[in-house]
């Protein structure tokens, strides 16, 4: 089921099937610019670094959560007692938030960080008309900025989930239902949906901003300020986060009563 | 030769109030290399831009083979390669790389891509480079790495912006000469722009002259001399063994012949204007006063008189918008 997940979510962005594959077809255009985006981000430096991060609070959190769990499930007052592998996810014994809510403040810092200077770096360093000059529509070239970063998040989303429930199939023995499956993917799915908002508006301003240090203060700020918005209209999903709580006073942009 | 490859019909681009390219007229017939030459902010990139469809002008077509190039982008682009001026590469992938990227991105299957890559790189020398990320590259080697990227797609017409800025002199002659060679043995239109005409001349079958958005003239570079000379008459330069001391004596004697116009001496060198070729008698009369003549230069126009006329005329033009703006 998550493979076909992934698989989906790979048709979609890639229609001509496997990206490395050999083919006797010319590639497409699109084809071509988006498996080499892939591939430059996954040598960069800055995607190392940020895999590194989540895969260490996804680490960090799985960890608490593994600790915590024999408490969880056998709390008889939870009804949701049964579903050992969304209690993986989104327990904690409060030292560090669970997963879904690192992942909440990380799935912005990942959209920004992958697309802020999507554009903006091809223009500096030369390459931007060199490629406008070959046969491709532009929006074609915007179009794989924005999902190249996109199959690689859904990828890294994917691959931790499953590792998460292969962790737990592991160690506990219990199956995994079938409703938590579907919760799971739907989690999924959501996450990067946020992503792509934060990685759509990042490549929207790398394109409006020639220079890309006016842009990472910029778009710091507007990640606040949205974050902030945002986090009015699904409070209870933002607990460290809240509005009132004192990290956001700490900012002084928005001043809430 | 009756078909121009590149036409341009009263090509006009205004940003604002600025008209960056007035009504530009230009026919380039298949296998010429056309020098396009003219100070910065003269209008040559936009020009450059609007035959590549990547800026739409204000009024007036550009057809390259055949199409329009602001209505049909991309079959000029299939057709056109173009070596912006400052070319980038990315610099974590390697010459090969870069290089494949293009031809990918230009329907080349990845085993052929590899393999013109390889033979391109062989062409334009960077073989022993091509496995090295072009971070590490020079600014020649990037220029020469540019126009194996432009190659690879197998263009008829190719445009190269600026191609000798920044690389030295000898990397220059070599560039030019591996351009014209390129150029008869693949039998390609090169259209140029530069702002160095003394670079540009040699490899020239024909040169304009661009200045503020105007084709001033365009012509094969003999025919440009000759048209100033018409202009402004014969000019002899000839240079003395010592420093003039007198030199009103030496202008009453040139001032016998017929057709002298004047006389501008400049430390140990005459420059004779006339309205035709006095040379011999102006050696003569100057033998006669007991100069130590050491060279003669007739029809002294230099490719610098052609410049600077051209140039300077522009120049003139803009002082005298200034102070009508005062």
């Amino acid at each position: 089921m998550k493979e076909n997940v992934n698989n989906f979510f790979k048709n979609i962005f890639n229609p001509d099937g496997s990206s490395t594959g050999k083919s006797a077809f010319p590639p497409t255009p699109m084809k071509v610019l988006i498996r080499k985006e892939i591939g430059s981000h996954i040598r960069s430096w800055r995607f190392i670094i940020l895999i590194a991060l989540i895969v260490l609070t996804f680490g960090a959190s799985l960890f608490v959560s593994f600790s915590g769990l024999r408490e969880t499930i056998n709390n008889a007052q939870d009804p949701d007692s049964a579903f050992v592998y969304l209690k993986l996810l989104t327990t904690s014994d409060n030292s560090i938030p669970p997963f879904h809510i690192f992942l909440n403040f990380l799935a912005p810092l990942l959209g920004i960080a992958l697309g802020f200077d999507a554009i903006n770096s091809e223009q500096n360093g030369g390459t931007l008309t060199r490629l406008v000059a070959q046969p491709l529509y532009r929006d074609n070239l915007i179009l794989s900025k924005f999902f190249a970063p996109l199959i690689i998040v859904s990828v890294l989303f994917t691959s931790l989930c499953m590792l998460m429930i292969g962790a737990g199939i592991i160690t506990t023995g219990i199956n995994i239902e079938w409703q938590e499956v579907v919760r799971i993917s739907g989690f999924i799915i959501i996450s990067i949906i946020y992503v792509a908002f934060w990685l759509s508006l990042s490549i929207l301003l790398s394109i409006v901003f020639r220079s890309g240090s006016h842009l990472c203060t910029d778009s710091d700020r507007n990640m606040v300020i949205l974050h902030r918005i945002l986090s009015y209209s699904n409070q209870p999903y933002h607990t460290t986060f809240h509005p009132k709580s004192e990290l956001y006073f700490g900012t002084g942009i928005f001043s809430v009563e | 030769m009756n078909n121009p490859i590149i036409e341009l019909t009263d090509l006009t681009k205004c940003y604002g109030k600025k008209t960056a390219v007035d009504r530009l007229n230009l026919k380039i017939y298949s296998g010429e290399i056309f020098g396009l030459l003219g100070p910065n902010g003269a209008g040559k990139t936009t020009s450059i831009l609007m035959m590549l469809g990547l800026t739409e002008p204000t009024s007036g077509t550009a057809t390259i083979c055949g199409y329009n190039a602001t209505r049909n982008p991309l079959q000029v682009k299939k057709l056109v390669g173009y070596l912006p001026d400052n070319v980038g590469f990315y610099p974590d992938m390697t010459a090969v790389e870069n290089l494949c990227f293009i031809a990918q991105l230009n329907g080349l299957a990845e085993e052929e891509a590899k393999k013109s890559a390889k033979e391109l790189l062989e062409v334009v020398g960077l073989e022993a480079n091509s496995d090295s990320k072009t971070g590490t590259f020079s600014r020649g080697m990037k220029q020469r790495l540019g126009l194996a990227e432009v190659l690879i797609k197998k263009p008829k017409v190719i445009i190269l912006d600026e191609p000798t800025l920044g690389i030295d002199p000898s990397g220059v002659n070599e560039f030019l000469e591996l351009i014209q060679r390129l150029s008869r043995e693949q039998k390609l239109t090169v259209l140029m722009s530069s702002h160095h005409l003394h670079q540009v001349q040699r490899v020239c079958d024909r040169v304009g002259i661009f200045v503020d958005g105007k084709m001033i003239v365009e012509g094969p570079i003999d025919s440009l001399a000759q048209k100033l000379q018409m202009h402004e008459g014969f000019k002899t330069v000839i240079q003395l063994a010592s420093e003039i001391e007198n030199p009103t004596v030496l202008e009453k004697a040139l001032q016998d012949i017929e057709g002298y116009k004047s006389l501008s001496v400049k430390q140990d060198t005459l420059h004779v204007l006339a309205s035709k070729d006095i040379t011999a008698e102006a050696v003569r009369a100057l033998v006669y006063q007991n100069a130590n003549i050491v060279s003669v230069q007739r029809n002294g126009y230099s490719l610098d008189d052609i410049y600077s006329k051209y140039f300077e005329s522009s120049n003139q033009r803009e002082v005298k918008h200034e102070r009508k703006r005062k």
